[in-house]
């Protein structure tokens, strides 16, 4: 009776015993899976919206790949809230089944509390190793939120370095524009000089034609001076002729004089008178021969002359006429160059509208790596929560361990070290020294 | 040797031969006249220039070069210088006529004796500074005359032999 009453008791004491463990470990699980979705709400919220995240991975591959692989960690933590929450219904279902057999059977002394106490340290061997997977990844979200913010540092850095490049690509390119237009103006110059020079050439060439027609007309006036003066050598020889004809007459009538005795002495000075006019004659042909061969001479050498000076002005004409055509090509070259340098203004102004973009670009991305920093940092705070969570959570637990043990033991180890890893490792975005930009994109160093 | 001035009817034709002056009495001239072309005579002596036409009739031509034993020339541009003669009118070659002057000839005797060329020559003469040689044509025409005929002579004998 003692020993049935003492079963009853014992009975109605393993009853009280599972449905308090029963709604402990309902509350439990139900706690565990609220902290667990707000740790997983607040990761979301510190990787930001997927769109976001599509956002950002612009022209940021690192920085996508990071995400996807948090996106992956959450996704993972999900599966581990919804396979606690299971086994968490699990247990509901068997602690019902427990009462079930209990009220049916009838109760044996110890039984049931030993079979609770080992279905409750499954349960805390179970939570412990999900509380293992939870810290590996909450560690590798440690790590990855460190990677992303290392990459945004770096890529600060980059958009820093890029937009001192675009800056002065931009001066480089002003200063092209600028050199474009001075280079234009002197082409213009140069241009001008060259069709003045066109001018003057043209001018030189009329005037060398007029000298040649000069030449021309003094080489044939002097030609027909040539030609007269052979035909005045030709008359002077017949005069020579019959002066000498008229000297032999006179001499053949002096002879007849002499022959003729007293009676040719009148005749003798006839011919005496004749024989002087003929050498006056002779004479003043010799000297109008003398002179004509001068004039004839005089008249040879200028056409000599002349020849020469119209062989040189032709020599020279050419030469006129190459650099003419020099100069019509200096002129060519130059209206080309002109034209081309005139394109040279309009397509580096296109060109710096190119830059102005591609620096609003850059600026833009900037903007993004803040961004980006400020979640990684409050990723990192939200890792450092789900961290202490967790810890409250393993300690919570403490109770239905009942003794400690080894892995458990670990556990807690290992998360003391996360949590003092977590606040050793943190990374100090503001430290003084640092450069960073701001909303205007200047370069403004923490200090 | 003796000098004689002659008087005024005394004058001479001074013609030039090359570098050297020469005269000829003018009683003895006929006339003076232009080269009318002197054709050569086959087998003669360089003497005997040739013969040519002159006033419709055929006068011996001699050249004075040949007989002073110089080379002979073109007769071309030369003169002719129409001597009348015993025999008849003959012509002589010259370079060209100086003119009808009177001349103070100096007579050499010494002349006359020699066998060559000099034996032509009567004497000599001055005009303006320059000697004249004064020819007399009838010994000119006999020394041609001798040189002609001894060539011919000598020419037969060398044809027979």
């Amino acid at each position: 009776m003692v020993f049935a009453l003492h079963t009853d008791v014992s009975l109605a004491w393993g009853g009280a015993m599972i449905g308090a463990a029963t709604i402990l470990v309902v509350v439990i699980a139900w706690s565990v899976g609220a902290r667990v979705r707000q740790g997983l709400q607040r990761m979301i919220q510190a990787t930001g919206k997927p769109d976001r995240v599509n956002e950002v991975g612009v022209g940021i591959l690192e920085f996508d790949g990071t995400t996807r692989q948090l996106s992956e960690y959450v996704q993972r933590w999900s599966d581990a809230a919804t396979s606690a929450r299971q086994q968490a219904h699990d247990i509901d279902q068997l602690l019902a089944q427990l009462d079930r057999r209990s009220s049916k059977r009838g109760s044996r002394p110890g039984s049931p509390g030993e079979h609770l106490r080992h279905v409750l340290e499954g349960i805390s061997l179970s939570v412990d190793a999900q509380l293992r997977q939870v810290l590996n990844g909450v560690e590798e979200i440690r790590r990855s939120v460190g990677e992303i913010a290392e990459g945004a540092d770096n890529q600060s850095a980059s958009i820093t370095k890029a937009a001192t490049y675009v800056e002065q690509l931009r001066t480089n390119i002003e200063a092209v524009t600028q050199n474009a237009r001075h280079v234009q103006a002197a082409i213009a110059l140069v241009r001008e000089a060259a069709q003045g020079s066109t001018t003057g050439i043209g001018g030189l060439s009329r005037g060398v034609g007029r000298l040649v027609e000069h030449l021309n007309a003094n080489e044939r006036s002097f030609r027909t001076v040539s030609d007269h003066s052979r035909e005045i050598g030709a008359i002077i020889e017949t005069i020579s002729a019959i002066a000498s004809r008229t000297d032999m007459l006179a001499l053949n009538a002096s002879i007849e004089s002499v022959r003729a005795g007293e009676h040719g002495k009148g005749f003798a000075v006839v011919a005496e008178e004749v024989h002087r006019f003929s050498e006056q004659t002779a004479q003043a042909a010799r000297e109008v021969a003398a002179m004509l061969d001068s004039t004839q001479l005089e008249a040879r050498e200028s056409i000599r002359y002349i020849t020469e000076a119209h062989q040189e002005i032709e020599r020279e004409i050419l030469g006129v006429t190459s650099l003419q055509e020099k100069i019509d090509r200096v002129i060519h070259i130059s209206n080309e160059s002109s034209d081309r340098l005139a394109e040279i203004p309009s397509n580096t102004e296109h060109q710096l509208v190119t830059i102005q973009e591609v620096l609003q670009e850059v600026v833009h991305i900037g903007n993004v790596a803040k961004s980006t920093r400020k979640h990684a940092e409050k990723a990192c705070w939200t890792t450092k929560a789900l961290t202490k969570m967790m810890a409250q959570f393993y300690s919570s637990l403490a109770p239905l361990r009942g003794r400690a043990e080894p892995a458990s033991e670990e556990l807690a180890s290992a998360l003391a070290e996360s949590l003092n890893d977590g606040q050793g490792q943190e990374t100090n975005l503001d430290e003084p020294g640092r450069e960073l930009r701001n909303e205007n994109w200047e370069v403004v160093t923490v200090g | 040797m003796t000098s004689t001035r002659l008087d005024e009817t005394d004058k001479h034709c001074v013609f030039c031969l090359g570098d050297s002056l020469f005269a000829l009495p003018a009683t003895c001239l006929l006339e003076v006249a232009a080269n009318p072309g002197v054709s050569a005579v086959p087998g003669a002596n360089a003497v005997l220039a040739g013969v040519c036409h002159l006033r419709n009739e055929f006068l011996a031509v001699i050249d004075l070069r040949a007989l002073a034993g110089e080379d002979r020339v073109d007769f071309g541009d030369q003169q002719l210088l129409v001597v009348n003669g015993s025999n008849g009118a003959w012509a002589v070659l010259v370079d060209g006529i100086v003119g009808l002057e009177s001349l103070e000839v100096s007579i050499s005797q010494d002349m006359h004796s020699a066998d060559d060329w000099t034996a032509a020559m009567i004497g000599s003469a001055t005009l303006r500074n320059c000697a004249i040689r004064i020819l007399e044509p009838s010994r000119v025409y006999r020394l041609a005359d001798n040189v002609i005929r001894h060539w011919w002579a000598e020419s037969a004998v060398g044809s027979c032999n």
